[in-house]
């Protein structure tokens, strides 16, 4: 996200150089990207009607992008469905009664340019309240102090959560951490130990800080520092074994074994403070997204729950089919 | 955007294949972006270098003739910025204009 402000500076720019440029584009870009904006005074909704109200006229209304996107942006992030099929019937034509078939054909023309940004702070978010379990997976060939260092990196892939039906990691979320501390075990006493930090869940639009400490590993016992200690339960079996006891006396001056991470393996940690999702990030599930794009057709299922900003280009062709200077055909 | 498009639309079947038609999706977003950049630069030499270090101050040279290029340019920036946020460098390829 450290490129906004050049993308803001570039837009700003173009719409203090030519406000009117393309039959108000840069307004219609500024509908979508408002809620997203950083640093700007007032109420990005309020913010976002002026630029729709400013693109509307001076498309004479003719296009449906300025609706569709302040119907997918504003109405939506106001849950207010009323307005949301309003607008949405409005873009689509019939109450409007002019130059229903070109703004069918800017349908047909115009797919979707997501700017699927995040939402400013005023936006929704999800609360993942201290003492939440996350559950993820390890998979490594063979994770141990004898094949890693303190500080190398290591992935765990989160499991789906959700929350009052919405889904807070969605699928791909991942937990990065790395090795902080190990401990080999001893050659007579002494387990050795492998202490794992997670430091960031990553999202598909950002990462989030992870303040969470591991309360369990298949396998293995885990301290209340986080731990994991070894060995792996096989050993104490062994020894309940007495054909094996001089086998385990004669490699007893050999090291224990080490706690190692082989293959999949699940871990559960616990969120040791709140940790806030924003919601653009959390509640879009594929499906949810995929129905929101086919909305333009059938504006009636589209999720009201499910917010993604959209952003739709008049492009130049399109404009120059006749839209570009409307005129009234009743 | 038609890529983008795609790829969401599969992303319910088929992750992976979603994740690579993001990723392309992504670099054309940031290839047009270069280009708009390259473009403004042919104007505006070093643009691009003033751009990251101050860009309020550095688009003050853009002129009304500018607007198309500035428009398109911040609007593939965005698309790309959308596309995925978690990538840490995306400042142009092109040596020159990231001098």
């Amino acid at each position: 996200m450290a490129e906004k402000p050049q993308v803001e500076a570039l837009i700003d720019r173009a719409y203090e150089l030519n406000p009117d440029y393309e039959h108000g584009v840069i307004d219609q870009f500024w509908i979508s990207y408002e809620p997203a904006r950083q640093g700007a005074k007032g109420d990005p909704t309020a913010r976002s009607k002026v630029h729709f109200d400013r693109a509307v006229e001076l498309t004479n209304g003719q296009l449906a992008s300025p609706f569709v996107s302040y119907a997918e942006t504003v109405s939506v992030q106001k849950q207010s469905r009323a307005e949301f099929e309003s607008l949405h019937v409005h873009a689509a034509g019939p109450s409007t009664g002019r130059r229903k078939m070109k703004r069918k054909i800017l349908f047909l023309i115009y797919p979707l340019v997501f700017l699927g940004l995040q939402r400013s702070t005023r936006a929704q978010q999800i609360v993942l309240p201290a003492g939440t379990r996350l559950r993820c997976t390890f998979n490594e060939p063979n994770f141990s102090s004898a094949t890693a260092e303190v500080g190398d990196p290591l992935l765990c892939h989160a499991d789906a959560i959700q929350q009052f039906g919405r889904t807070v990691f969605p699928r791909g979320t991942y937990l990065a951490g790395h090795l902080e501390a190990y401990k080999d075990p001893g050659h007579f006493f002494g387990k050795g130990s492998l202490q794992v930090v997670f430091d960031c869940i990553g999202l598909p639009n950002t990462n989030l800080p992870v303040p969470g400490k591991i309360i369990a590993v298949r396998g293995y016992r885990v301290d209340r520092e986080g731990k994991i200690r070894g060995h792996a339960r096989r050993d104490a079996l062994e020894w309940m074994l007495p054909p094996l006891w001089p086998w385990k006396v004669l490699m007893r001056p050999a090291r224990g074994p080490r706690p190692a991470l082989k293959g999949e393996v699940p871990v559960t940690l616990r969120l040791m403070e709140d940790v806030t999702v924003p919601e653009a990030t959390a509640s879009v599930s594929p499906t949810s997204r995929r129905t929101a794009a086919k909305s333009f057709t059938t504006p009636k299922s589209a999720p009201l729950g499910a917010f993604s900003l959209r952003y739709l280009p008049p492009t130049m062709p399109a404009l120059r089919m006749g839209v570009a200077a409307p005129r009234d055909d009743s | 955007m038609y890529v983008q498009q795609s790829s969401e639309e599969i992303e319910s079947e088929d992750v992976t294949q979603s994740s690579v038609l993001s990723a392309r999706a992504r670099n054309l977003y940031l290839r047009a972006r270069d280009y708009g950049l390259r473009g403004l630069e042919t104007k505006h030499r070093d643009f691009a270098v003033a751009l990251r270090k101050d860009p309020k101050s550095a688009v003050r040279m853009m002129q009304a003739s500018d607007v198309p290029l500035l428009y398109w340019t911040a609007v593939s920036w965005g698309a790309a910025i959308s596309c995925q946020k978690t990538i840490p460098n995306w400042w142009p390829r092109n040596r020159k204009l990231r001098r």
